[in-house]
């Protein structure tokens, strides 16, 4: 259940995301899916808490990421991002 | 940070009361690999029906290897996670823990350029990380500290943001109060704004980063003045922590 309306950053997300991910994905850049913002994950609005979290655009507000840890599982819908793209080195 | 960060059992050694809504926990963390100033960690805590309920806290402590970290926790009126850690836990007692968690909300004393902190009630936490960090490694880089709190015993770290201050050593902290401001207050009152900002900030010219820490609606306001003040987007990193004011 989302009951959270107001939002945190999508970097306190970085935890549960750490699950799925061999680095730090909410350093990613991430692009929306609905108005082509392009921005880091820990910049995304987190709502949720528990068992689901959305992460949405700070832009247009659309639905980037979907997450849902059941206990058994942990799902992840990222039919809200249209690309998710990593600086491999600096500079 | 790697693929898989397991939950670890913290064990809490020693607990301090801050303000009357708000404790600081010590808690011992055996296998804990050391964090950064401005991470955080999830909490876990699984109620006897097998509800869970997940927080994020910020680490109050200095940054390093030390497996003894502090968060410091405030109420939040019907809460899952905050009654239980304020009113409940007591030292000898464990929880679930994982971290150190986040690469995105952190500073380190090899930064270069100065330091510009706002914090809203207990989002003072992960700036005081950053504040002890930068005293221990006995840097000298410029800081500048607005602090927003409802009355003056709301204050979290008033004693030692005061020593710290003393030290000369380029640290600066401004108190503003929002709510009660008693007689003789020194310092400023009122919500933080634009002015508040520039008079008591670093300017865009002088290329501070700018670390933002509150209650969400503090910081979605704090964050608008700033790029309306001329700060660059790239240099502001905040951390909101929910609903209202001063809540965690």
């Amino acid at each position: 259940m989302i009951e959270d309306v107001v939002p945190l950053d999508g970097n306190a997300a970085a935890g549960r995301l750490s699950q799925l991910f061999t680095f730090n994905v909410t350093l990613a850049t991430i692009t929306c899916d609905d108005c082509a913002f392009e921005g880091p994950l820990a910049e995304l609005r987190l709502y949720g808490r528990d068992a689901a979290i959305v992460l949405r655009c700070r832009h247009c507000d659309a639905v980037n990421i979907r997450m849902l840890e059941t206990g058994k599982s942990v799902n992840l819908d990222l039919s809200g991002t249209a690309r998710i793209s990593i600086q491999t080195a600096s500079g | 940070m790697n693929g898989l960060l397991p939950w670890l059992l913290a064990t809490a050694s020693q607990l301090h009361e801050e303000t009357a809504d708000v404790k600081t926990i010590t808690f011992d963390v055996p296998g804990w690999r050391g964090h950064l100033a401005g991470q955080h960690v999830d909490i876990r805590v699984t109620a006897e029906d097998g509800y869970v309920a997940q927080r994020s806290y910020s680490v109050a402590s200095s940054a390093g290897p030390d497996p003894r970290i502090q968060l410091t926790v405030e109420r939040v009126e019907d809460g899952e996670v905050s009654p239980f850690l304020l009113d409940e836990l007591r030292v000898g007692d464990s929880i679930e823990l994982r971290g150190p968690i986040g690469g995105y909300f952190i500073w380190s004393p090899g930064t270069a350029g100065p330091l510009m902190l706002i914090a809203g009630g207990s989002g003072i936490a992960p700036l005081m990380s950053m504040l002890r960090t930068r005293a221990t490694a006995s840097s000298r880089a410029p800081v500048r500290l607005l602090y927003s709190s409802r009355s003056e015993r709301r204050i979290i770290y008033r004693r030692e943001l005061d020593r710290l201050q003393g030290a000369g050593d380029g640290f600066v902290v401004t108190h503003t109060l929002t709510r009660e401001v008693p007689g003789g207050w020194m310092g400023e009152r009122g919500r933080i704004g634009r002015a508040m900002l520039t008079q008591r900030g670093f300017a865009p010219s002088e290329r501070p980063h700018v670390f933002v820490c509150g209650p969400t609606p503090f910081v979605d306001v704090i964050a608008d003045h700033l790029v309306a003040i001329g700060h660059a987007g790239s240099s502001i990193r905040t951390e909101r922590f929910g609903p209202t004011g001063e809540s965690k």
